[in-house]
């Protein structure tokens, strides 16, 4: 096996998106004013917060420019006083509509799909919270404009839970940081391998939590320092590995056939199947592309070449991930 | 110096407390003398405050001795302390004179029949003899040990004089190791009785030769005494000869030896040479194990067997501080011609360098006319080159020790294949200096346990080949600077830089064939990044780390295992 982290380091700064990032701060700011500006005078005073991967430093550049920012709005209520979850949402909606291609109310958000003249489409959920609660948590509003009453609900969910959950997992932040690392790569290897449309791929969430359960921070000591030094590759093969080994085989009668299949609670509240979505069959490809992934991984091990390791990861990952040249020696400093 | 009052006074007190009857003596004020009663005889002691009393003790003689007394030199002067190991309390003057005075006579009332008096003799007597001898003989005698009675030639030549149990070890030690011409030698007879019990001269300025001849005779068995009886029958008109006697004391024999020469008009038994004139004379042994006691090394390594590679810079101060340590048996290897671009940081100097010879067989000359009794292989067979001759596996098992000098690591991390794949159980040592003063390292590998040195260049999470990870410049620097083409290539460190690591090298090579070092060590030692700095370079991670938590200029560390090394993991497989 030859060492390929700085190629990952390369890779990972290519599609990481972080918090830091211009373009998407600029759009989002642009859509936050605009609420602002034109909520109704009925409306509860809000605020705003990152939420999602973008929040959790999971995110990744999307293939196609179509960002995925995920916003919160904080509105100043009781969520006994507002018996109907999809009257606060339609405040949101309401302020937007109109100004943009299309606001649309879905289930845990509002959803502003927007394009200027030749930007890349891009989209914002804002998900909509009661946070000013007798009981002091918070309270998601679920339900579309023409659900029946009972899937307009308050649904109690805390979207900081998920960052505390994650910062709890490892004490070391660089083990963090590789915890993000490979959820990012798993997240564009994702967008390289399934048709992302419906609901074909595994959702960032799902990878996320997948990682929750089976990563584990891989690093050498150095004796010398005491310093680690992470390995990226190793990180990602055994989450891999142990994703893998995760599914069970499932009898589909409808299809006739067994699939594999699997399921991944989201570690905090409401700690609901992040599979449940997605059909036997559609599980049974996301393992297949698992174990694509994963057979990859233990051909690079074998490979004494940087150059072939390289080209084994950009099948893995795309052309994000760079292709390396090998050398047949090393710079010294010795003498005598 | 102290007034002679203050002296008066704590000669007053000491006289009350020790029951003595010290007096000043008139014509100098700062002397004592007076009279002390011990078991079997009334000495007569001087206390001289003469010196830098209170900042050394007092100075106490005997004036009457009539034997010889160990601690006492032939002035009479007692040697009291060995001053350099004392951290005198100088704010106490009489608890000086005190503990002085009771020393004194703790000195002299040694019982010559003791085991102590022996043994301080035995410790004592060469340096003793020393001062009242006016010949310097050489010996070279570990064979004659425990002989009786042994006839011996003197070999004098150059001034020198010495004696082994043959002429020709004589000759060869005084061409080889002192360095002078045989052309204008005289044998002259030695004769070496051993005493059969513990007896010792005392130690005078003259001695006559009835007196020597008597006191052999009352020390010798029935048997040397026939043999010793023949000798002093014999007729001579010149007498020429040398007297060893070898003393039996507790550890080795002590040798006293003497010199008698007698110039007659006619033929005189050997016995009746009243006029003879007899000389006390100091024998220095050159035998190895003596030698190197002396110098505080271990006679242990003289067993030993290594092998250097390369002696340049650093190589050579390996070279010279190995013999010094006690390392005989060296071989060395280098292929290069010492020219004159480099030799400020060689062993060896200008006068070398014109020579236009090889490195490894000036070095060879150099040390070898240094210290007798080193034994250096420069290898000078075939080419020289180290590639080659690693290739002979059986050869390298015969060493105890392999050290590389080289500077060169892929080499380096051959030779360590090598050992490892084929099994050769010598410990490898590796040395080189890191450029501008900022260190230098030593490592010890193939000991009992612990990682190899390819362990110190593979990445730690990967098989990688990297650079040195205990180096404390930056990678991807280039160091090699170019004085004539790529062929006067050098890097850029000093004299001092090499005796640093050398030093380092040559302490860890004697743990290692002492047994002490039992798992690999990485030995490093860090200087200023200053100048490293100033020339526009980086330090290591490492370099930085060590600064951080605690500048401190040696390093000493156990090397581990590196996970991820091809070749401890192939041995790992294998065993
Ligand atoms: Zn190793």
């Amino acid at each position: 096996m030859v060492n390929v982290q700085s190629e990952f380091f390369t890779f990972h700064n290519q599609i990481k998106l972080s918090e830091e990032n211009q373009e998407l701060r600029e759009k989002r700011d642009i859509l936050l004013n605009k609420l602002k500006k034109n909520i109704s005078d009925e409306a509860a005073s809000f605020t705003s917060f990152n939420q999602g991967s973008y929040a959790m430093g999971t995110g990744i550049k999307p293939n196609d420019g179509d960002f995925d920012i995920d916003v919160g709005l904080k509105f100043d209520i009781d969520h006994d006083d507002y018996p109907d979850p999809v009257q606060v949402k339609q405040w949101v909606k309401d302020a937007l509509d109109g100004h943009t291609k299309s606001v649309k109310i879905r289930r845990s958000c509002v959803t502003v799909t927007y394009q200027k003249d030749n930007d890349p489409i891009y989209h914002v959920d804002f998900a909509v919270y009661a946070a000013n609660n007798a009981d002091k948590q918070m309270y998601i509003a679920k339900g579309k404009e023409y659900s029946t009453d009972e899937y307009r609900i308050w649904q109690l969910s805390d979207p900081q839970e998920l960052l505390n959950y994650l910062n709890s997992l490892y004490d070391d932040s660089e083990d963090r940081a590789q915890f993000r690392r490979v959820v990012r790569y798993m997240k564009k290897w994702k967008n390289q391998h399934f048709n992302t449309s419906g609901n074909n791929a595994p959702t960032g969430i799902a990878l996320t939590a997948l990682a929750c359960s089976y990563f584990m921070p891989h690093y050498s000591k150095d004796f010398l320092t005491n310093k680690k030094t992470y390995d990226d590759f190793k990180a990602i093969k055994t989450l891999v590995n142990n994703i893998q080994n995760a599914f069970t085989l499932t009898w589909d009668s409808d299809d006739g056939c067994f699939y594999r299949t699997i399921t991944q609670a989201l570690p905090v509240q409401p700690r609901n199947n992040l599979f449940e979505k997605m059909t036997n069959k559609q599980m049974n490809n996301f393992y297949d592309q698992i174990c694509t992934m994963y057979s990859k991984f233990a051909e690079a091990e074998g490979k004494s070449k940087k150059l072939e390791v390289c080209q084994l990861m950009i099948d893995v990952f795309g052309e994000a991930f760079p292709a390396a040249v090998d050398r047949s020696y090393v710079g010294t400093s010795e003498s005598a | 110096m102290m007034k002679r009052e203050q002296l008066e006074q704590f000669i007053c007190k000491l006289n009350y407390e020790r029951q003595v009857s010290f007096e000043i003596l008139l014509d100098q004020p700062a002397v004592f003398q007076g009279t002390v009663v011990l078991p079997n005889e009334n000495l007569v002691l001087k206390i001289d405050f003469s010196n830098f009393f209170p900042l050394e003790f007092p100075a106490i003689s005997i004036e009457n001795a009539q034997r010889f007394y160990p601690h006492v030199d032939k002035s009479g002067m007692i040697c009291l302390f060995d001053d350099s190991s004392l951290l005198i309390q100088t704010d106490m003057p009489y608890q000086m004179l005190l503990d002085a005075f009771d020393r004194a006579i703790d000195i002299l009332c040694i019982d010559p029949e003791s085991d102590e008096y022996k043994t301080e003799v035995a410790r004592e007597f060469n340096a003793y003899w020393a001062e009242v001898s006016k010949m310097i003989l050489y010996t070279n005698l570990s064979s004659c040990i425990g002989k009786e009675y042994q006839n011996l030639s003197v070999v004098r030549a150059g001034n020198i004089s010495l004696v082994s149990d043959n002429i020709i070890d004589s000759e060869c030690l005084l061409k080889n190791n002192f360095g002078v011409s045989l052309d204008k030698k005289t044998n002259i007879d030695c004769l070496l009785i051993r005493f059969r019990s513990f007896c010792i001269p005392p130690i005078k300025k003259t001695y006559t030769w009835k007196w020597l001849r008597n006191f052999i005779l009352k020390n010798i068995t029935c048997s040397q005494k026939k043999a010793f009886s023949a000798f002093l029958a014999k007729k001579r008109k010149v007498l020429s000869q040398f007297l060893l006697l070898s003393i039996p004391s507790e550890n080795r024999d002590i040798i006293v030896s003497f010199y008698i020469y007698c110039n007659n008009n006619q033929y005189k038994k050997v016995e009746k040479m009243i006029n003879c004139t007899v000389m006390p004379v100091t024998t220095r042994p050159i035998d190895y194990a003596f030698l190197l006691k002396r110098s505080g090394a271990n006679a242990y390594l003289a067993e030993k067997s290594v092998l250097l590679l390369g002696c340049g810079s650093v190589g050579s101060y390996v070279a010279s501080n190995l013999c010094q340590s006690g390392i005989c048996k060296l071989d060395i290897l280098d292929q290069d011609i010492l020219n004159v671009e480099n030799v400020y940081r060689h062993l060896l100097g200008f006068d070398a360098a014109t020579k236009r010879k090889y490195k490894a067989d000036l070095v060879k000359e150099y040390l070898e006319n240094q210290y007798p009794f080193i034994e250096i292989d420069s290898l000078n067979f075939a080419d020289r080159k180290v590639e080659n001759f690693i290739q002979d596996v059986q050869r390298l098992k015969n060493y105890d020790l392999i050290i590389s000098a080289l500077g060169e690591p892929t080499i380096n991390l051959e030779i360590n294949r090598i050992l490892y794949n084929e099994n050769i159980n010598v410990p490898f040592i590796v040395c080189f200096n890191e450029p501008y003063g900022i260190g230098g390292h030593a490592i010890a590998v193939n000991v009992s346990s612990g990682g190899c040195l390819r362990c110190m260049y593979t990445d730690l999470i990967s098989n990688d080949l990297v650079p040195f990870r205990a180096s404390l410049v930056a990678t991807n620097q280039s160091f090699k600077k170019s004085l004539s083409g790529c062929a006067g290539s050098f890097v850029e460190y000093s004299t001092l830089d090499s005796q640093q690591t050398a030093l380092l090298t040559v302490r860890l090579s004697l743990e290692v064939l002492t047994d002490q070092c039992r798992e690999s060590t990485l030995v490093s030692w860090i200087g200023s990044a200053d100048n490293l700095i100033d020339h526009e370079f980086m330090v290591s991670e490492y370099y930085e780390y060590i600064r951080d938590q605690n500048y401190c200029s040696i390093i000493k560390k156990n090397v581990p295992i590196n996970e991820r090394c091809p070749i401890c993991l192939e041995k790992q497989i294998l065993s």
